[in-house]
């Protein structure tokens, strides 16, 4: 146990000692706790201007917390996910300490890190419920049980649920059939008052149950979860402390249970690790990462050869990334985003003929803005030493590079506008004008993806945490640019109609397409960017 | 041949190489050693283009940056990694075409026959061990005839018989005329083989000669090699 209490006590030291040496490994964390403290301050000083809907706050909440729960239970009753590293491995692993209390030292390990992750949804609490006008203390205090939800008690469940499978071969193929069954009855249950029943009604009562009704309250862990989430805004009173109190002796029985099961869990743990390493050399040493890890997003579908007939330098990027596009994709480009994208465009198109197609264009690009990220072919290549040496143009190497997403833009924009544009009998100059601006935007966030990640590399930010918020930042400002040029062309050509939102997202993401490529040019000159 | 003229290269304010020039001429075979951190890495790297550095690196009169330079040169990293997608097979494809080389499928057949690969040329990269991706990086690099061939840690990982078609791959291209550059630890691997060696210390060149400078004549690389770093 020593041993442990000094390899968390000098990590924690040296990670705050090496900001002397690395000052631009401090930007990252300082941001996260500045822009809690901005969330929070705002919210105190803003007055409350619109309506708060209690009741959609609760079930927009529980919807939530209800995923995460169920992912918790299901990921439980697959593998042990783990945050150890081959250093611990190689290190802990071996030595003479306790498998259980190096898997104290993992929970720890998992939660420190879970926390950085949920950075994103935390700071979206304040903004969800400033019209409630509820003391500053409670959102704090409801912050924290969010993240004690998720970050501890959900992963001690996870652990629980993995022990327990360990011991109980049966109980995980059970845990899975339930929650497959819990699913698919809900979405047939779903589909049923969408088509036959009357969707608003039920809706409206769905939200007065789920927020009042006091047997709900007595559900375990859900129930508590309503209960905590109800008080803190309604008034922190005995009730709260209860469900909280609940939630940590729950928590504390299953730790002790996890602790005293003996688990052999070394082997689980190994491939995690190694992949874990893998990742994190790649932002070190900016290696190429090589998966194992077959899943539905990763594993190859078929065999197709890599035809390169007549394509030599830089082309062979566009080619090698077709390919692996039709590997990966049961048809062609349609991988498991496109066919969501199709049933999304095919759905909307049936039951909600009536909404304006700029209402789905405006929703898939805030989506391809936060998604798109280092999201493409492009950086996979970025790490590997392949495409710095290919004898060719940085010019050509970029366009190449990204080319494929581009394809990959165009035949998605096709299934998520085309058939809600013939569903619903929407003009055809409009389907057209959607899908030309969904991939010049698409081009737009592939340049300057690559320019975003060269500048948060010139200024240090190449940790994980740094890097992310970067993204974050160049993803608002990107919108914020494109908010004004909306703003400013409607004022200017007003007699374009209806068209002038695709008159400026023309404008705008070729004009910054343009500036992005040029400043991202210089990325392939040598690996360090 | 190879030149390097007055590389120096800094991480922020470490100086990891301190102002060295050296010279590999055609057909000849230089071993570049140094203890660990000496910063052999960051020299081959830097010749590879992967670097920002101050100085000059020709590839036969040609700055290794340009596209021309780059077309002559040929890298086998210390650390291998393939595209998981990608077999074994359209690696060596891809690397042929990148480097714009034609009529390659003769002798891509002999290199996978040669490291044991050819019945293992549909596997993806993701199915392969480190060993098995070290000699693809092997093929990758030699599929592309580069004059100049920059090798670093080359038998890590590879089995004896791979090490042995290794050298004789090397001893059979140097001797048409491909200088080779070939950083490593481990010394007896490569006595067989140099011409030159180039020992680096705490990022400075404290020796470079070719093995005819050297007044004994079968003297070995470990004894060289501990003559100059030992303090």
């Amino acid at each position: 146990m020593q041993g442990i209490v000094y390899l968390l006590k000098t990590t924690f030291i040296n990670y705050f000692k090496r900001f002397k040496k690395q000052p631009q490994k401090a930007i990252g964390p300082f941001f996260v706790v500045f822009w809690f403290f901005i969330i929070i301050l705002s919210y105190k000083s803003k007055k409350s201007t619109g309506i708060f809907r209690f009741e959609y706050f609760m079930v927009i909440s529980l919807i939530y917390i209800l995923a995460i729960m169920l992912y918790a239970l299901y990921n439980g009753t697959k593998k042990l996910s783990s945050n150890f590293e081959m250093n611990d491995v190689n290190l802990l692993f071996v030595s003479p300490i306790k498998p259980q209390t190096i898997l104290l030292y993992g929970i720890v390990k998992k939660l420190w890190a879970e926390i950085f992750a949920m950075f994103y949804i935390i700071v979206q609490i304040p903004n969800f419920i400033r019209n409630a006008s509820i003391p500053i203390l409670n959102v704090v205090i409801l912050i924290v049980s969010v993240i004690f939800y998720q970050a501890v008690f959900c992963n001690l469940l996870k652990l629980f649920i993995f022990s327990l499978n360990t011991k109980f071969k049966k109980l995980g193929e059970r845990i899975r059939f339930s929650i497959k069954l819990f699913i698919g009855l809900a979405a047939v249950f779903l589909i049923y008052v969408f088509v036959k029943g009357n969707v608003l009604l039920f809706i409206n009562s769905l939200v007065k149950v789920i927020t009042y009704n006091k047997f709900i309250g007595y559900i375990p862990v859900f129930g508590w979860m309503r209960e905590i989430l109800y008080y803190s805004i309604k008034g922190i009173n005995f009730y709260f402390w209860m469900n909280i109190f609940l939630f940590v002796l729950t928590s504390i029985i299953m730790l002790y249970i996890i602790y005293n099961l003996n688990l052999d869990y070394y082997e689980d743990v190994l491939t995690g690790a190694e992949q874990l390493t893998n990742i994190k050399n790649i932002s070190k040493n900016k290696e190429q990462y090589v998966s194992n890890n077959k899943n539905i997003f990763t594993k190859s579908f078929k065999k197709k050869e890599l035809n390169l007939k007549n394509a030599y330098g830089a082309k062979v990027l566009f080619y090698k990334h077709i390919n692996e596009y039709v590997k990966r994709s049961p048809i062609f480009f349609i991988n498991i985003y496109s066919i969501i994208l199709f049933l999304a465009s095919v759905i909307l198109g049936i039951f909600a003929k009536g909404v304006d197609v700029k209402i789905i264009f405006l929703a898939s690009s805030v989506l391809l803005i936060f998604s798109a990220g280092m999201a493409g072919k492009i950086f996979t290549e970025i790490y590997s030493h392949f495409i710095f040496m290919i004898p060719d143009t940085p010019q050509r190497k970029l366009i190449y590079g990204t080319a494929s997403s581009l394809v990959k833009s165009f035949s998605d924009s096709i299934l998520l506008f085309v058939p809600f544009g013939i569903l619903s009998g929407k003009s055809f100059i409009e389907i057209f004008l959607c899908i030309v601006c969904y991939v010049l935007l698409a081009a737009m966030l592939s340049y300057s993806g690559v320019f975003a990640f060269r500048v948060s590399r010139f200024i240090g930010f190449d940790g994980d945490i740094s890097q992310a918020i970067f993204f974050i930042f160049f993803q608002f400002f990107i919108l914020a640019g494109l908010y004004i040029v909306i703003n400013l062309v409607t004022l200017g050509f007003k007699y374009f109609n209806g068209y002038t939102i695709y008159l400026s997202y023309i404008l705008y993401s070729f004009v910054f397409s343009i500036l992005s490529f040029i400043g991202g040019i210089g990325i392939f000159k040598d690996t360090e960017f | 041949m190879l030149e390097v003229v007055n590389l120096t290269k800094h991480y922020n304010k470490v100086q990891a190489i301190k102002d060295i020039s050296f010279t590999v001429n055609s057909g000849e075979l230089a071993v570049l050693a140094g203890p660990n951190g000496a910063g052999k890495s960051t020299i081959i790297k830097s010749i590879a283009g992967l670097l920002r550095y101050e100085g000059n690196i020709m590839i036969c009169n040609k700055n290794n940056k340009s596209i021309e330079g780059k077309r002559l040169l040929g890298y086998i990293p210390e650390i291998p990694s393939m595209f998981p997608l990608l077999t074994v097979s359209e690696h060596i494809n891809l690397s042929a075409h990148a480097y714009s080389i034609k009529d390659y499928e003769k002798k891509k057949e002999e290199l996978l026959k040669t490291f044991d690969l050819w019945d293992k040329k549909d596997k993806f990269g993701s199915e392969l061990s480190k060993g098995m991706m070290q000699k693809v990086s092997i093929c990758c690099a030699l599929i592309t005839n580069p004059s100049v061939l920059l090798v670093d840690e080359p038998m890590v990982g590879l089995d004896p018989k791979a090490i042995k078609n290794l050298k004789e791959i090397l001893i059979e291209i140097r001797n048409k005329g491909t200088t080779i550059l070939v950083s490593t630890h481990l010394l007896d691997s490569v006595q067989e083989l140099w011409d030159r060696i180039l020992i680096i210390k705490k990022g400075q060149l404290i020796l470079t000669k070719s093995k005819e400078e050297f007044e004994i004549k079968d003297k070995s690389l470990e004894d060289i090699f501990f003559e100059f770093t030992e303090e």
